[in-house]
C-alpha cells in the first residue's frame, strides 16, 4: 500500500453494484483523506446517491464487485449498524419520520449504542443533556427540536437541519451527505452549510453529494468530482463546479 | 368445529330460570324478553356474517362454570387503581366489589354505584335505559349477558354537571373457567360532562370468559370521553358489546387499547338520534401468538350535521388474527353528515392474518365520507434509516412497531394509562431502550 493509502480515510477501489441487471456503479473509485472535502456532482441517473447507499450498507445495493476500505476494514463484510458504529455517517435526501420517539431519546440511543460497541462508557440522561447542549449551541438549533418526535412533521429545512444534529452527535470519521442542500431556501441551505462547515476537521472527512453548485458557495471542497454512469470521469477544485454550473454537464460527457 | 358444541354452548346458562328470579325487580322484565330471545339465539360461528373471521371455537370447546365467589388480594387489585380518578367501581367475575370500590367522591348531581343502592331518579333511568336497544334481545352474548347479569355498574350524571376526574370501571377476571356476565350503564344528562375509563385485566385467570355489555346515553350537548383498555391474560376471552346514543350536538370520544386475551370481540354500535353530534373512534389492537381480535364498530348518521371521526390501528404478529369491520351508515335524513374511517394494520409474520372490511352505507346525497384501509409490513427503508444510526436490525424493528402504535396512545386523555400503555407496548416490542 502507498504512503497515501495509509493516510486514507477511505479508498474505494473497482466497485460494481447492480441493481436488475442494470449496471448503477462502473468500476468506481475514490480515495478520500481525512481532513477532506470532496463533492460528487454529476446529472440525474449517474449513480450519486447509490454510491451513498452502498457506502451506508443499504440492503436493497447489492454490490457484484470492489472493495471498501475503511480505516483498514473491511466495509462490504459489515451490517449497516455495524458501519455506523464504525464511524460511517450517512444524511439523508429524505429522512424518515418516527413518531412516538422523541429526538432526544433517538439520538441518546444512537450515540449510547455506538459507545457501547466501543468499549466506552454509556451517557446517562443528565450526561447526554450537556453533551447535547452543546451540539445545540453549536449548530443553533432551537432545544424545542429534541422534545419533538424524530422527523414528524419536520420541514424540509428542520429535518435536513436535524440529519446535521445527528451528524454532531455522533461524530463520524465519514460523513456522506446525500443531496442535503435539495429542496432548501437560502436561509436553511445557509444554516446547513454551516453546520456542516463547523464539523469539518482534521481528522474527519466528508463527501457532499450535490446537484447545485450553490452549495459550494458556503463550503468549499478539496476536490469537485464530476459522476457518469457509475464512475468518476473528471475530478477538479472549485473551479470545475463553478464550470459546470456555467456550461452544463454535456460538455464533459461528450469528451 | 362440533356444533353440536356450539348448539349446547353454555345451555345450563342460558336454560336455567333461576337467575332472574334473583335479580333486580328493575331490571327483571328486560330479563325475560332477553330469555325469551336466547330460546332461538344461535351462537355465532364462522359461517355467520359478522363473524366468519372471528372463530370462537376456542371459546366453545371450552366447559365453563358459573363465577363462584372469589377472593383475590387486595395488594393485587391496589395496582390497578387510578391515580387520578375520583370514583371507582370494582367487579370481579361480574359481581361487585363493595370491599375495593370507591365512590366516597360522588358529588352532587352524579351517581356513581350498582344496585344495591340507588335514588329514584336513577331507578328511572335504568328502567329507561337498561336493554332498550333491539340488540339487546337479537344478539346472541348481549342478550346472554341480559339475562344473566343480576347488577350494573351505573354511572349518571345529572345534566349540565361536569364531573372533573375519571370514573374508573375496573373490572377483575379472576380463577379458572369462569364465565362472568357484567353490565354498564352510563348515562349523562344535556349539557353534562364526564370521562370514563373501563379497564379489563385478570388475576390468577385461566381460560376465564368474560361477557360485556356498555350501554351509554350522551344527551343533548353533553360530553363523555370513553377509554377503554383490555389487557386480560392470554388464554382468556373477552366478548364486549357497547351501544352509544348520541342525542343533538352531543361530543362522545372513544378510544380502545386491546393487548389481551385468546379471543377478543368488540362490538360497538354508535347512533346519532340527534342533529350535530360528533364522535371520535380511535383504537388500537396488538395481538400476537395465537391471539384471534375483532372490532367492528357501526355508526349511524341518523340526523343531520353529523360528524364522525375513527382511526383503527393494529398490529399483527405470530399466528395472530385480526378482523376489522367498520361500518358507516348515513340514512336519507342524514345531510351534510361527515364521516372519516382509517383502518391501519401492520403485519408482522408471515403466519399472521389481517381481514379488514369499510361498509360505508350512505343514502343521502349531500355527504362528506372517505375511508381507506391499509395493510403493510415494516418500510425497509425506516429499518435503514434507523440502521444507518448504529441502531441493531431488530431494534430498529422494535423502535418502528412503537412508532405505528405511538399515534393512538397519544391520544389517550388520562396520563397515567397514556403511561402504562406506553411501558406495556414498549415491553411488548422489546424497546427496553425508551422504558
Amino acid at each position: 500500500m502507498s504512503a497515501r493509502g495509509i493516510l486514507s480515510l477511505i479508498e474505494i477501489k473497482g466497485l460494481n453494484a447492480k441493481i436488475d441487471d442494470k449496471a448503477i456503479l462502473n468500476d468506481f473509485e475514490l480515495r478520500v483523506a481525512p481532513g477532506e472535502i470532496h463533492a460528487i456532482m454529476g446529472p440525474n441517473g449517474s449513480g450519486k446517491s447509490t454510491l451513498a447507499k452502498v457506502i451506508a450498507g443499504h440492503p436493497a445495493y447489492p454490490v457484484s464487485s470492489g472493495i471498501i476500505n475503511f480505516q483498514g476494514v473491511d466495509l462490504l463484510s459489515k451490517s449497516p449498524e455495524e458501519r455506523a458504529r464504525a464511524g460511517i455517517f450517512m444524511g439523508f435526501q429524505y429522512p424518515v419520520e418516527i413518531p412516538g420517539v422523541t429526538n432526544s431519546s433517538f439520538l441518546r440511543l444512537a450515540l449510547n449504542t455506538a459507545r457501547s460497541s466501543k468499549g466506552e462508557e454509556e451517557l446517562d440522561p443528565i450526561e447526554f443533556e450537556d453533551y447535547l447542549q452543546d451540539k445545540l449551541k453549536m449548530l443553533d438549533i432551537d432545544p424545542d427540536f429534541l422534545a419533538r418526535s424524530v422527523n414528524e412533521g419536520f420541514s424540509g429545512g428542520e429535518k435536513k437541519r436535524n440529519e446535521i444534529l445527528q451528524m454532531a452527535v455522533l461524530n463520524p470519521r465519514l460523513s456522506i451527505l446525500d443531496e442535503t442542500d435539495s429542496g432548501l431556501d437560502i436561509d436553511a441551505l445557509r444554516l446547513v452549510a454551516g453546520g456542516i462547515k463547523k464539523l469539518s476537521n482534521k481528522d474527519n472527512g466528508i463527501i457532499l453529494i450535490t446537484h447545485y453548485q450553490r452549495l459550494l458557495n458556503y463550503i468549499k471542497p478539496d476536490f469537485v468530482h464530476v459522476m457518469y454512469k457509475g464512475s468518476i470521469i473528471k475530478t477538479g477544485g472549485v473551479d470545475l463546479a463553478l464550470e459546470l454550473e456555467d456550461r452544463g454537464y454535456d460538455w464533459i460527457v461528450s469528451d | 368445529m362440533n356444533l353440536a358444541i356450539r348448539d349446547n354452548f353454555l345451555k345450563e346458562f342460558i336454560i336455567s330460570p333461576t337467575v332472574i328470579s334473583q335479580s333486580p325487580d328493575l331490571i327483571k322484565r328486560q330479563q325475560r324478553i332477553a330469555a325469551q330471545g336466547l330460546s332461538y339465539l344461535k351462537a355465532p360461528t364462522v359461517r355467520d356474517e359478522g363473524w366468519r373471521f372471528t372463530d370462537l371455537a376456542p371459546i366453545y370447546d371450552t366447559d365453563f362454570t358459573s363465577p363462584t365467589r372469589e377472593t383475590v388480594d387486595h395488594r393485587v387489585i391496589k395496582q390497578f387503581f387510578l391515580p387520578e380518578a375520583k370514583n371507582r367501581l370494582v367487579f370481579i367475575n361480574g359481581v361487585y366489589s363493595n370491599e375495593f370500590s370507591d365512590i366516597s367522591g360522588s358529588q352532587l348531581g352524579i351517581f356513581v354505584g350498582n344496585l344495591d343502592q340507588y335514588p329514584d331518579k336513577v331507578a328511572k333511568i335504568v328502567e329507561m335505559r337498561f336493554a332498550a336497544g333491539d340488540d339487546c334481545q337479537n344478539l346472541f352474548f348481549p342478550a346472554l349477558n341480559t339475562k344473566m347479569v343480576n347488577d350494573l355498574a351505573l354511572v349518571v350524571v345529572d345534566s349540565n354537571t361536569k364531573v372533573e376526574k375519571p370514573i374508573h370501571l375496573l373490572h377483575i377476571s379472576t380463577g379458572k373457567r369462569n364465565f362472568s356476565n357484567y353490565r354498564v350503564l352510563v348515562a349523562l344528562g344535556k349539557g353534562s360532562s364526564a370521562s370514563i375509563f373501563e379497564d379489563f385485566v385478570s388475576v390468577n385467570a385461566d381460560q376465564n370468559l368474560t361477557n360485556a355489555v356498555v350501554e351509554i346515553a350522551v344527551e343533548e350537548s353533553a360530553n363523555l370521553n370513553h377509554l377503554k383498555i383490555q389487557r386480560e391474560d392470554p388464554s382468556c376471552f373477552n366478548i364486549a358489546y357497547t351501544n352509544v346514543q348520541q342525542e343533538r350536538n352531543s361530543q362522545y370520544s372513544y378510544c380502545s387499547i386491546s393487548t389481551g386475551s385468546h379471543v377478543d370481540r368488540q362490538d360497538i354500535v354508535v347512533s346519532q338520534i340527534g342533529m350535530d353530534a360528533e364522535c371520535r373512534l380511535d383504537g388500537l389492537t396488538f395481538l400476537s401468538g395465537n391471539q384471534t381480535g375483532g372490532f367492528h364498530s357501526k355508526i349511524i348518521h341518523d340526523f343531520g350535521g353529523g360528524t364522525s371521526k375513527q382511526l383503527h390501528k393494529t398490529v399483527v404478529a405470530g399466528k395472530a388474527r385480526s378482523d376489522f369491520n367498520g361500518q358507516i351508515h348515513v340514512r336519507p335524513e342524514g345531510h351534510l353528515s361527515n364521516a372519516s374511517q382509517s383502518n391501519q394494520n401492520l403485519l408482522l409474520s408471515n403466519k399472521g392474518r389481517i381481514n379488514t372490511k369499510p361498509q360505508l352505507e350512505i343514502f343521502a346525497d349531500d355527504v362528506k365520507c372517505s375511508h381507506g384501509a391499509t395493510v403493510g409490513q415494516l418500510n425497509d427503508e425506516e429499518i435503514f434509516y434507523l440502521q444507518s444510526r448504529g441502531i441493531a436490525f431488530d431494534d430498529a424493528r422494535k423502535i418502528l412497531i412503537y412508532g405505528f402504535a405511538a399515534e393512538i396512545i397519544s391520544l389517550i386523555g388520562i396520563e397515567s394509562v397514556a403511561t402504562l400503555i406506553r411501558e406495556q407496548v414498549l415491553q411488548q416490542t422489546g424497546n427496553k431502550h425508551f422504558l
